[in-house]
């Protein structure tokens, strides 16, 4: 198993880059943003015309008088303690807030994949299996739809349907499978939409491998060869992409959890961009990050798993 | 896919009809304020919310303005802003993508090391938040837009031109002294064309849904700016009695983005019809 060693250290080593790349774009984030943060700490205490020898202290009190490189040193030796600050409004901790919010949004984000994958790849297989008639055509409009139309829009769509006209559904708020139906259902719009035709486009490229004319020259039926033959072949591909969408996903439910009221990182987030609440907006940025790079990791550690090709060394067809 | 097929691309009836789709658009907007029966920022608060009628053809919102007139601008800033957008990502992921191919070596690490960052982390919270630091507004959207998107141009500019690199002529036009910027420029750019115009196109049409969702949250074009995503947003309170207002600039929305999307997947066709007549030569 050396290589497979060799292999995850690498990636692992890969990691870290990107995560001091993060690390700097949040912190530039705060450098670039507008207003005085002396200013802003002194308001937020009640202080509403400080004079310059108090901006001067809360300057020196926030290390705001030293070079920005030292700054950014000190910063990210807190953010590497799980320091991210304090939120200028709440007084709490960033951190604390933050992981407190994530398991609204990773149920939120698990529900989105398992409803994209549940219908994303039976309907690509389908469509695979019907290329070319109407099924397909329809699929493919479909599946086209889905990813022009955005999500707030067909967020409100859906609370207009399934809550107002039919009262299937409640419109906001977080507790059972019931509240997180239709946020999730938003969420995998885009996703299914995609693996849609990248479960018919794999489907089809396995279609015409020789082993699927054996098992069809055996005497196997169309569906039978489809889910028997075809299904464990073309899923690589598909789990690959599906895997590496829930980072994406994560970083995208913002919008369905402001319209629905979910509190979730995103709203956090966004909450905090509309009272220019800094510390919070790096925070997330950090966050977000270390949950999609992990993410990522993730899906590449089960990927050299199922395929063992990679971590042997050998092509991957 | 060179000129030709591109041009073929655009005669199959789906590109034809998006194409012409979008070129309606386009007069409208150009030439909304002609078009416009009232002005869409007038406010008149004794009509509010008003049904349709033959002064307001689409009714009026909840300031009184006229919701035609509102709509038949509605895609000026935010279709100006992703064609703006989407040329700057262009251009820098085109410029970063050929040097980053055509040179390799030390140009192609460091280029590479940052296109790995940018598509290693998530796009969307940093475009949120970029807008959102930066304050609301086209120049926060602009700057929000181009730093995440530029990085998965270039990285198939970049892949497109590795395999240029080691096509004959490349090497025909360099026995006979031809500088690298003149490679690039005169010999390199033409081919890269097709998979230009496809990412061109489909760029276009994510960068106009993320301003009309940042827009929608209120962190993009801002009221009273008549702009698609700012009716959805203003709409939400009234939704539910009033549900027109924000189901229409929703639809133009979706049209517009349809469009691009039938158009950019037509493009695709034809590049990738090329890739596959190549493949069977080589057999």
């Amino acid at each position: 198993m050396g290589s497979l060693t060799r292999y995850l250290c690498r990636r692992l080593l890969a990691a870290v880059p990107l995560l001091v790349g993060a690390t700097l774009i949040a912190f530039l984030l705060g450098v670039a943003a507008p207003g005085d943060p002396a200013r802003e700490a002194l308001g937020m205490s009640g202080v509403r015309e400080p004079t310059e020898q108090e901006l001067q202290a809360m300057r020196e009190q926030l290390g705001l008088h030293r070079p920005l490189a030292v700054q950014y040193g000190l910063w990210l030796i807190k953010a590497a303690q799980g320091d991210l600050g304090v939120s200028y409004i709440t007084k709490e901790p960033v951190a604390k807030e933050l992981l407190r919010r994530l398991p609204h949004t990773l149920a939120l984000a698990i529900g989105a994949v398992l409803i994209a994958a549940m219908t994303g790849i039976p309907l690509g297989i389908w469509m695979a299996a019907r290329r070319n008639r109407w099924e397909d055509h329809l699929g493919r409009t479909v599946a086209l739809l889905l990813v022009s139309v955005p999500g707030f829009w067909l967020a409100i769509l859906f609370i207009l349907l399934f809550s107002e006209t039919w009262g299937l559904l409640p419109t906001s708020g977080f507790g059972g499978w019931r509240e997180l139906l239709m946020p999730s259902a938003v969420l995998a719009s885009g996703t299914g939409a995609v693996l849609m035709r990248l479960s018919r486009a794999a489907m089809l490229e396995v279609m015409n491998q020789n082993y699927m004319l054996t098992a069809k020259a055996k005497g196997l039926g169309e569906l039978g060869v489809l889910i028997g033959h075809g299904l464990k072949n073309m899923l690589i591909p598909v789990v690959t992409v599906l895997g590496s969408s829930f980072g994406g996903i994560v970083g995208g439910a913002v919008i369905v959890e402001v319209i629905f009221a979910i509190p979730g990182i995103g709203r956090y987030a966004v909450e905090a961009i509309y009272r220019r609440d800094y510390p919070v907006i790096q925070g997330y940025v950090l966050f977000t990050s270390i949950v999609y790079v992990l993410f990522n990791l993730l899906v590449d550690l089960v990927y050299t798993w199922v395929q063992p090709q990679i971590r042997l060394g050998g092509a991957v067809r | 896919m060179n000129r030709t097929s591109l041009l073929d691309a655009f005669r199959s009836p789906m590109a034809a009809a998006a194409l012409s789709f979008l070129a309606v658009v386009a007069a409208i907007s150009a030439f909304a304020p002609l078009l416009a029966p009232c002005d869409p920022e007038a406010v008149d608060m004794g009509n509010r919310l008003a049904p349709f009628s033959l002064s307001h053809p689409l009714g009026t919102d909840h300031l009184g303005r006229d919701v035609l007139s509102r709509l038949l601008h509605g895609g000026r800033h935010t279709l100006l802003l992703a064609l703006a957008a989407s040329a700057a990502t262009m251009a820098i992921g085109l410029a970063l993508g050929i040097v980053s191919g055509y040179f390799g070596g030390f140009a192609d690490d460091a280029i590479q090391w940052f296109v790995q960052l940018f598509q290693g982390l998530p796009g969307l919270s940093f475009m949120l938040a970029i807008a959102g630091t930066l304050g609301p507004g086209a120049a926060s959207l602009f700057i929000a837009v181009v730093i995440t998107s530029w990085a998965d141009f270039s990285r198939i500019v970049r892949g497109e031109t590795l395999k240029l690199r080691e096509e004959h002529y490349v090497e025909a036009v360099r026995a006979m002294g031809s500088g690298h910027g003149r490679i690039m420029l005169r010999h390199l750019m033409p081919n890269l064309l097709g998979p230009i115009v496809v990412l061109f196109t489909v760029r276009i049409g994510r960068t106009m849904l993320a301003i009309a969702s940042l827009s929608f949250l209120g962190l993009g074009l801002q009221p009273p700016l008549p702009d698609w995503g700012v009716m959805v947003s203003d709409a939400r309170t009234y939704f539910r009695s009033y549900p027109h207002l924000m189901i229409l600039p929703g639809m133009c929305i979706a049209a517009v983005s349809l469009a691009i999307n039938l158009l950019g997947d037509a493009l695709r066709d034809g590049w990738d019809a090329r890739t596959e007549r190549n493949g069977e030569e080589w057999r």
